[in-house]
């Protein structure tokens, strides 16, 4: 593993526009009292945070007795999250400062062993994710008889400076949201007796409401087809709804590996109460190894279809 | 010299015109060359590499000098334009160099469709009689065919104004209250509403907010009006009014059921302001209208321009009176794969 002067040089050689390069700079320094050396790099790109291990060497003699605790300032972006004693595993329960300003390691409260695990955690900004991964996915679904398919791809774009520093890069959870239009098999589900009651009852209230006198026979008509179909706008809504929620949407999805499924959300546009898309998230990891990902994501569109229809089809 | 052996390749299967289309090449590590050459077709371009550290380009022609690190490398692509035709292939070559000649060269295919609308036989002339039945008067067929989802949009160029629609929401749960409160208004179904009930809250909240704030529907009589907003105003009166506000959204909720079968009339087709209708103060003699639609992406395609000329055989005058435009869809999807198996 590098040392930390192969580690500044290579830091110096990165561009220093980021912000991120900037802080582990700092927290090198703040560690180099105990031989820092970086163990994992990992970015997770769902949370938008990232995981540093330092190895720190703190044997117990002259060295504890000089720098006695460690301080790590808030501005540095990253906060202790453990410490392990490598050489007995186990975790040590370390006190840190709560004020918001630092983060502080009492060394001297260390048992007598002599290597640590450091783990910080920090964030990772908007703009270095955009600049680390690319991801992409099709606008528009094909389609082969029962399934819809959307072709996904991600990949690591520019590496250079974090590959540098860390020969085992993990990118974690690269996201990217796939939306499947639902609009059309909601429109299609709706029989026809079902919306031509909905047009009669709108048709009453418009009458209604513009002062019409003369509503008998629209009365008539509303009460002919609501005795034909029973269900109810806001039942139909409500069976909208549970079909794209993401615990009955998931079961239509499936995703080539290495891809997962994640979040599952429902989108409509805020006029109305009809839900439009469903936003499906998917997750893969990127490191050297794998620095690009491919694959499909299918939507079972023909089942789904069904579903909708037999639920609406149990009202009636 | 080692070969290649390619670990991973792709090229995305099938895109809009314009979409981005990314491709990558991941090999073993083992593998030596100076520079990779990439040739682009002419109306193409590109939009972002990947790992790619110093390249130099002319004309079509990409020259990578140096990697910024491993052994893959990537870029994303798309056409310049939109095209005439439903699909059309582009062939990107990407070369690997050595000493001044060509190891290894790989073939990615792009593949291109777009959606089409185009109007069969169009409507010509339309004739008003006194008995003629403005909902029946104009029909106007349109066919889809190509790829991928459409937007459509309509707009009247002279000869009337299109009546564009909004989404039920405020004024019709308005005219729901109003109605209510004037004739005891409609029979609803007791069904409970089962939509989240936080939801209705804070919508009824909103409602009644802009009930006090609002302009009230013209339809309705001014004294009606003036009693209905005192009576908003007391505040004694609230729990009634979120009850009645409440109770309307069944209203609401047909409205919204009835715009959203309006909205996505076919597979594919969305009009975001429902079914068009012409609104003619007086019998005019041309109506010109015209369609345009554009894709997932928001490509605009050409515009579908409808002229038609109407008779009037009315032997009265005319009020202002409202033609809705029925559109009968034909769609005819195109199946990409069919075209991509041999790429």
């Amino acid at each position: 593993m590098d040392s930390i002067d192969d580690i500044q040089r290579a830091l110096k050689v990165a561009e220093t526009s980021s912000g991120l390069v900037k802080q582990i700079d700092d927290i090198l320094n703040i560690f180099r009292p105990y031989k820092p050396e970086i163990r994992k790099f990992r970015i997770d790109y769902t949370d938008k945070s990232s995981e540093i291990k330092y190895l720190l060497q703190m044997p117990s003699g002259i060295r504890r007795q000089t720098h006695r605790t460690v301080e790590l300032p808030a501005r540095t972006g990253f906060k202790i999250d453990e410490v392990l004693d490598l050489d007995t595993t186990e975790m040590l329960d370390i006190d840190f400062d709560t004020t918001g300003n630092k983060w502080i390691v009492n060394t001297s409260k260390f048992p007598g062993s002599e290597r640590f695990l450091v783990t910080l955690k920090g964030n990772v900004s908007d703009h270095l994710l955009k600049r680390l991964v690319s991801v992409d996915c099709a606008a528009n679904p094909t389609f082969k008889e029962e399934e819809d398919f959307y072709w996904i791809h991600s990949a690591l774009k520019d590496v250079s400076i974090l590959e540098k520093l860390w020969h085992d890069l993990n990118i974690d959870r690269v996201h990217m949201d796939v939306r499947i239009g639902v609009d059309r098999f909601f429109s299609s589900a709706i029989p026809k007796d079902i919306s031509a009651r909905f047009e009669a009852q709108a048709k009453l209230l418009n009458a209604i409401a513009s002062g019409q006198r003369n509503i008998q026979h629209l009365q008539l008509d509303y009460r002919r087809r609501r005795a034909q179909s029973r269900i109810s706008a806001a039942e139909l809504v409500d069976i909208f709804t549970k079909m794209v929620s993401g615990e009955f949407f998931r079961s239509y999805i499936q995703v080539d590996e290495p891809f997962k499924v994640g979040m599952i959300e429902p989108f409509r546009q805020f006029t109305s109460l009809v839900p439009e898309r469903v936003k499906v998230g998917v997750r893969t990891d990127l490191d050297f190894k794998m620095p690009a990902v491919k694959g499909n994501l299918r939507f079972k569109r023909k089942r789904y279809e069904e579903s909708v229809t037999e639920m609406i089809d149990e009202y009636k | 010299m080692s070969e290649i052996n390619v670990l991973s390749e792709y090229i995305a299967p099938w895109a809009l015109p314009k979409e981005d289309i990314p491709i990558h090449l991941v090999w073993e590590s083992a593998f030596n060359f100076d520079t990779i050459q990439i040739d682009l077709p002419e109306d193409m371009i590109l939009k972002e590499f990947f790992n790619v550290n110093s390249c130099d380009t002319k004309g079509q022609t990409i020259n990578i000098q140096s990697l910024k690190s491993g052994n893959y490398f990537g870029f994303v692509t798309s056409t310049k334009n939109i095209f005439e035709e439903y699909h059309v292939t582009r062939d990107i070559h990407v070369k690997f160099i050595k000493k001044d000649e060509v190891i290894f060269t790989k073939i990615f295919r792009a593949n291109i469709f777009r959606p089409y609308v185009t109007v069969q036989t169009p409507p010509t002339e339309i004739t008003i009689t006194d008995t003629s039945r403005f909902n029946d008067l104009l029909h106007i067929n349109l066919k889809l065919t190509g790829f991928g989802k459409i937007t459509l949009h309509s707009e009247v160029i002279t000869g009337g104004e299109f009546q564009t629609k909004n989404a039920p929401l405020f004024q019709e749960i308005l005219i729901n209250v109003l109605t209510t409160f004037h004739d005891g208004g409609l029979e609803f179904e007791d069904k409970g509403i089962k939509i989240n009930p936080e939801y209705i809250e804070s919508q009824t909240e909103k409602y009644i907010e802009k009930i006090k704030m609002d302009g009230l529907p013209s339809a309705f009589e001014e004294a009606l009006i003036t009693e209905f907003r005192d009576w908003v105003g007391d505040e004694s009166n609230r729990s009634e009014l979120m009850n009645i506000v409440s109770k309307s959204l069944e209203g609401l909720l047909v409205q919204s059921i009835l715009f959203h079968l309006e909205r996505y009339p076919e597979t594919n087709v969305s009009m975001p302001k429902g079914r068009p209708s012409i609104t003619m103060e007086k019998v005019t003699e041309q109506i010109r209208m015209k369609f345009r639609y554009e894709d997932a992406i928001g490509n605009e395609y050409e515009q579908i321009p409808i002229n038609i000329t109407v008779i009037n055989k009315t032997t009265k005058p005319l009020r202002e009176h409202k033609i809705p435009v029925n559109i009968i869809w034909e769609i005819e999807r195109l199946d990409p794969w069919r075209y991509m198996s041999n790429g």
